[in-house]
């Protein structure tokens, strides 16, 4: 088996976002690591995060990091990744691609403990980057510029430390003295040799600067001093003429201005009130905007509030730190400030987001400062503030991420043309239920009813440099309606198109005439009003009409064809006739080329089943110059840079056809419309779907519209929507825009109460069952009665107790009675060993919660399944495994678990429980097998019957490793998942009621996906980011199934203290990302099936079995150029990280394929040589592949 | 092989284990060989961004939490072995289930 892998959804999730002037000039641009994707983000004029550019890399980017040299304009991305190597980028605006300026090799790939690439740090003046590890190594680079200002780098200067830990690194701001890197570190060399750990209780972190000699090229320690032992972040304070200088550490609590020669400054972080004494606050993301006569720091804690910190200084002397409440956002891993006001924040989890500054907190009231700081017995005081509602950021845009994927499945429950993926997403009060379809989503403007059923519609400037549409013209059957567009659309009478009969085309002509083609003839009307009309001969009518701004053809019913042009006085003359040997189906005109008179070929698609181009030159006029032949009678032609949907690129030149790709669209002939995308040409095509194809990227996507069945349509720009389209189906008018080009799939997201864990669907009665459950929260009733007693203290505090009026200040234009959403500022924090859980029952078409079950006493869902038992009472049950007062640090402990059983009443929409069972372990797994249900408790497999009180424990195996994750059962066999041993395959012998383990994988997987392939095989994930089939030998499976007694199996001996048997690895692939769910499906009708998976990043990827050898030839031949010739982005080997923990076997990486288009054009021929085929056929071949899949 | 040899060997290797941090050595005690490989582990995870998202949704702390307490897990534990282990699992406890 060979499979092809491409990832449908690149991942949402970011890692970690700079900002700066990437393609030089004004703009500010995001560069975002989105794990193993190299992202450039740009907000828009109107505040819309827009995706310039997204670049595999094939890697996994763990730091980035901006700089620009000394009085350049454009600055330059530093990342540091697995790859052994640091990489510096440059991006080529023209181009738009990220250029590779330097890569130096320093060590060995993957992401270890010596090798540098976790950290990096620049200097704020550009002249040094240090990178560093986790322990030990840190270089430097020297960066400059040579004589012709390129951008050079140093061999590497060494500022190692053996047995040191590092924290954090960063820049000191010195001006433009020798560069400073700062770093916070821990010696651990004492607590290594001493086993009782009291070395390791004493063991302190030190804040160290290096010092890089620019003259001796050398790197120094410079200073050391002893730091907070909670110390976990640093951030530069600007130094030389603008700030003091130093360091801000970050530490458990604290933030503390730090600098050499200086005493510290140290505040408090402050507390929200309800977190329980026992945690500390941590700072997670930091971001620094500087002015020009200040600058201030935007920290932000794990809890999501964002303090604003000042410092105050006189010179480089500070003499006081502030700390002030900003604002609560949602926590992310990054926070970028914008210069043109706007901030990026990079959520962890859940969707992203782009805010306005309404104001900085300039206010003088701050909550913690280090003038105030109180030392007591015990400590420093602690501050408490209350969270507020967002008062100096306003959210303008939201860019969506689905990570973390906990659990996907694929059905078409809607009964749509295509399945929807239901994907259970985010974490917590964030988290949500997103049903993903293939398309790209719509967003309606306007709907409005017209009287009957119009047939087409159009829009036409009056002029044709005017920037916006003059007219919507909509055809019906007997007439015609001509709306203008203005304030609002309305009907006019005066615009000179004949009313009263039905149009076939309208358009503007010349430099500022309109015409109109109707059965009977073309009207002609002139800027000044004048009208011309042109009758057709005798009582022929005008079937088809193809035009551009300059040229006119219309083939009258019986075949002919004539042909217009518009001429230098702007007058519509009849050039050339030309009579076809039959009725004509349709035809287009190509645009006319910049600077041309008119456009030399016409495309006509004859019921023939042939299309032919026809030359439009005076002196070859009408002649045929190539013919391609279809399968059926064209329905709808149309010209674009470079193709139609039976796609067929003309030759410029010579007019020959070549390189068709067809693609099957929907069940009705399909008809093409031009609209323009990003001001490029692009098309519609309307079958039982409307579908858009436009480039994007360098890549041709056809890629449908979540969108209503449309009858015809045309591109529609105005005022207050540019890029719009209109279109007409049933009885009404609709206007609508396309957004966020370049996305696979488009989403509806139902929010949901805590992280979701499974669910399973119910398909006849189109009902989702989900479980959810969060650790370290309280329950609902709590959560409601802290509100309460909280917003109490806060109405008490304002009539009299001056501390908290005080912190409450700002808020008194709130409304008190309108709750914080939990959405945005997360649940309060409980002890760990509290947990939340509910059972919920929805119904997906309405998004509403039918039956929603909160569980009691922390208790905690962990796996659920449906069941039907042998004695048909009930019909089919809910099992649901739970755990009561579950823990896991410091010793794993669990009051109980339990297996609940529920019986579905109101027709499925709600649930009752039956009984719940106790059993000793957390039941992580439950499967129904055999009319009976099988559950997976610790490593313990049991069935279960049902009883009138309780389950029946029926027998049961003891011999698993560690801990049962998965079950799957097909026939007599059942598929146990092991939490750290991968798969084992076991059978059920009814006559002796005893389950057997008879074949074991023999490499340890920490599964955290399984998928049930065939009766042999299994698909698995583990937690590393590798998917992998494991297979039983053929033989080995008959031998099995042909022992009658089961003899064998039960008296064999194991191997290597496992079952006798072995199953065989069939495939193996390294994702790069935690795969958490498999899925065997097909997205488009008619297709094959592809196993589907889904990420803790928020990615969705599928493999694809090939069919034929020629392709699997093909693609690997493919791949294996591509490898050579197109090294990845950020220098890791593109085999070694496809096999970075088991070497791939057996799948093509399509995401490296895809990237065929991209490479330069020289280099593409040369690949295609190689692979005897031109460039357009490995295109095709690629987009074929692709098409098989989504 | 003679004496002179031997010396260079051994210098040699422990040449190389200063170098590579983590390598074994003959006389390496449970201890420092379960520290190594917590170390590994640690530092591994710190650097999968997915992986050390994945322990955050299981503990349901925030992904800069889970990557200090990694870092900082190093000094605290003193009796890493069992600690180590019984962190491990239970956290694929949890997560496997998300």
């Amino acid at each position: 088996m060979y499979l092809y892998s491409l990832t449908l959804q690149r991942p949402t999730g970011i890692v970690c976002a700079i900002n700066g002037n990437f393609s030089g000039g004004k703009t500010q641009e995001i560069v975002v690591a989105r794990g193993k994707v190299l992202d450039l983000l740009r907000p828009d004029d109107n505040g819309r995060i827009q995706t310039l550019l997204s670049v595999e890399i094939f890697g996994a980017i763990r730091s980035l990091a901006q700089f620009r040299l000394t009085g350049a304009q454009k600055d330059y991305i530093v990342v540091g990744s697995d790859s052994g190597r640091i990489v510096i980028l440059e991006y080529n605006k023209e181009k738009n691609v990220f250029d590779k300026i330097h890569q130096e090799t320093f060590g060995k790939s993957g992401c270890r403990r010596i090798v540098p690439g976790q950290y990096l740090a620049i200097d704020p003046k550009g002249r040094a980057v240090m990178i560093g590890a986790c322990e030990k190594q840190k270089l430097v680079y020297v960066l400059n510029r040579d004589t012709a200002a390129r951008l050079t780098i140093s061999s590497p200067l060494e500022a190692h430390k053996s047995h040191t830990l590092v924290y954090s690194i960063c820049g000191v701001d010195c001006g433009f003295e020798n560069p400073i890197f700062a770093a916070i570190e821990l010696d651990y060399s004492e607590a290594d040799q001493d086993s009782t750990g009291q070395a390791a209780t004493e063991a302190q972190k030190h804040l160290t600067f290096y010092e890089l000699d620019l003259g001796l090229n050398h790197v120094s320690r410079k200073w050391s001093e002893q730091v907070d032992n909670g110390a976990n972040l640093l951030v530069t304070v600007p130094g030389g003429g603008d700030g003091p200088s130093g360091v801000l550490v970050c530490a458990e609590n604290f933030v503390i201005y730090k600098n050499q020669g200086h005493p510290d400054v140290r505040a408090v972080i402050p507390r929200r009130a309800d977190l329980p004494a026992e945690r500390g606050v941590l700072i997670v993301s930091a971001a620094m905007h500087k002015l020009k006569s200040m600058f201030f720091f935007l920290l932000q804690t794990e809890y999501g509030d964002v303090f604003k910190v000042t410092l105050e200084h006189d010179g480089d002397r500070v003499s006081e730190l502030k700390i002030k409440y900003f604002d609560t956002i949602p926590v992310t891993s990054s926070m970028c400030v914008l210069k043109s006001g706007f901030l990026f924040a990079a959520s962890e989890f859940g969707n992203h987001a782009l805010y306005q500054f309404k104001a900085i907190g300039d206010d003088a009231d701050v909550e913690a400062s280090s003038a105030t700081l109180m030392e007591t017995d015990e400590g420093f005081q602690p501050v408490f503030f209350q969270p507020r509602r967002l008062k100096n950021l306003v959210r303008i845009d939201q860019v969506e991420s689905l990570m973390p994927i906990t659990d996907m499945k694929v059905a078409n429950l809607f009964e749509e043309e295509t399945p929807q993926i239901f994907t259970l997403c985010g974490r917590g009060p964030r988290s949500s239920l997103r049903i993903l379809r293939t398309g790209l989503a719509v967003s309606e403007m306007a709907v409005s009813k017209l009287p009957g059923v119009p047939s087409a519609v159009w829009t036409v400037k009056k002029n044709v440099n005017d920037e916006f549409d003059a007219y919507i013209v909509v055809s019906f059957t007997n007439a015609t309606l001509v709306l203008s567009i203005g304030e609002t659309v309305e009907e006019v009478s005066d615009s000179g198109f004949l009313d009263t009969t039905p149009s076939l085309a309208v358009s503007l002509i010349g430099d500022d005439s309109l015409m109109q083609v109707h059965p009977n003839g073309i009207r002609h009307i002139r800027e000044d009003g004048r009208i011309n009309e042109w009758r057709t001969p005798g009582k022929r009518t005008i079937a088809k009409v193809g035009s551009n701004r300059l040229q006119v053809v219309i083939a009258l019913s019986g075949g002919e064809l004539i042909y217009f042009e518009v001429d230098v006085t702007g007058q519509l003359m009849e050039v050339e006739k030309h009579e076809m040997s039959g009725d004509v189906a349709c035809l287009d005109i190509a645009a006319v080329p910049e600077g041309r008179q008119r456009s030399r070929f016409l495309a006509v698609g004859s019921f023939d089943k042939t299309i032919r181009i026809l030359s439009l030159d005076p002196d070859d006029c009408m002649q045929i110059l190539s013919v391609q032949s279809v399968s059926s009678a064209p329905e709808s032609l149309l010209f674009l840079e470079n193709g139609v949907l039976f796609r067929t690129v003309v030759d410029m030149v010579t007019g020959q056809l070549s390189d068709s790709r067809s693609r099957f669209l929907g069940l009705r002939a399909p008809k093409l419309f031009p609209i323009l995308v990003r001001g490029k040409r692009a098309m519609l095509c309307l079958s039982s779907r409307p579908w858009l194809g436009y480039i994007h990227q360098g890549h041709f996507l056809l890629t449908p519209l979540s969108y209503e069945t449309l009858e015809y349509a045309a591109s529609f720009s105005s005022d207050q929507c540019v890029e719009g389209v209109v279109a007409v189906a049933g009885e009404a008018l609709r206007i609508f825009t396309i957004e966020r080009l370049g996305e696979t799939f488009n989403e509806t997201v139902i929010p949901l109460r805590y992280t979701p864990r499974k669910f399973v669907m119910q398909p006849k009665r189109k009902l989702l069952v989900m479980i959810e459950s969060d650790q370290g929260a309280f329950t609902a009733e709590e959560r409601e009665a802290a509100r309460k007693e909280c917003f109490e203290a806060a109405g008490a505090g304002e009539n009299g107790n001056g501390n908290v009026d005080q912190m409450e200040n700002g808020g008194e234009d709130e409304d008190k009675d309108d709750p914080l959403s939990d959405e945005h500022y997360g649940y309060p924090k409980a002890e760990s060993e509290k947990w939340v859980s509910c059972i919920r029952v929805l119904d997906p078409r309405t998004g509403n919660t039918t039956c929603l079950l909160e569980l009691q006493e922390n208790e905690a869902a962990f796996s659920i399944c449906t069941v039907n038992f042998h004695d048909k009472e009930y019909g089919t049950l809910l099992a649901v495994g739970t755990a009561k007062g579950l823990q896991f640090w410091p010793k794993k402990s669990l009051t109980a678990g339990f297996i609940h059983i529920y019986r579905f009443v109101e027709d499925g929409r709600s649930l009752e429980l039956l009984h719940k069972t106790q059993v000793e372990g957390v039941p992580l797994a439950l499967c129904q097998f055999q009319g009976r249900l099988l559950a997976g408790i610790g490593s313990v497999l049991r069935l279960y019957d049902l009883g009138k009180r309780r389950l029946l424990r029926k027998c049961e195996n003891k011999l698993f490793p560690n801990a049962i994750v998965s079950i799957h059962a097909y026939r007599d066999r059942i598929y146990v998942g092991d939490m750290q041993e991968s798969f084992h395959y076991c059978k059920y012998r009814r006559d002796e009621n005893q389950l057997y383990i008879f074949a074991d994988d023999c490499v340890p997987r920490w599964l955290t996906a399984s998928y049930h392939i065939d009766f042999d095989t299994m698909a698995g994930a583990d937690k590393f980011g590798n998917i992998y089939f494991v297979r039983l030998p053929q033989d080995v499976s008959d031998e099995i199934e042909e022992d009658p007694t089961g003899g064998r199996i039960k008296w064999e001996q194991g191997k290597l203290n496992g079952a006798p048997n072995k199953v065989e690895e069939i495939v193996q692939f390294h994702v790069g990302d935690v795969v958490t769910c498999l899925q065997k499906a097909s997205l488009i009708p008619g297709g094959g099936e592809s196993i589907l998976y889904g990420t803790v990043m928020g990615s969705v990827g599928a493999l694809h079995a090939f069919t034929s050898r020629d392709d699997v030839d093909f693609f690997s031949h493919l791949e294996m150029h591509m490898r050579q010739d197109h090294p990845p982005l950020c220098g890791r080997d593109h085999m070694a990280y496809r096999s970075a923990y088991f070497p791939v076997k057996d799948v093509i990486d399509g995401d490296l394929c895809e990237q065929f288009p991209t490479l330069p054009m020289d280099l593409q021929r040369k690949i295609a040589d190689e692979l005897d085929r031109t460039p357009g056929e490995i295109l095709k071949k690629l987009e074929e592949v692709r098409n098989k899949i989504i | 092989m003679q004496a002179s040899d031997r010396f260079n060997i051994n210098s040699q290797l422990e040449h190389l284990q200063a170098k590579y941090v983590g390598t074994g050595h003959a006389d390496l005690n449970r201890f420092e060989w379960a520290v190594n490989i917590q170390r590994d582990s640690y530092a591994s995870y710190v650097g999968h961004y997915p992986i050390l998202a994945y322990f955050a949704i299981a503990e349901n702390e925030s992904i800069g939490r889970e990557r200090y307490s990694f870092m900082q897990i190093e000094e605290k534990d003193s009796c890493i072995t069992s600690m180590t282990l019984s962190r491990f699992c239970l956290c694929f406890v949890v997560v496997l289930t998300a």
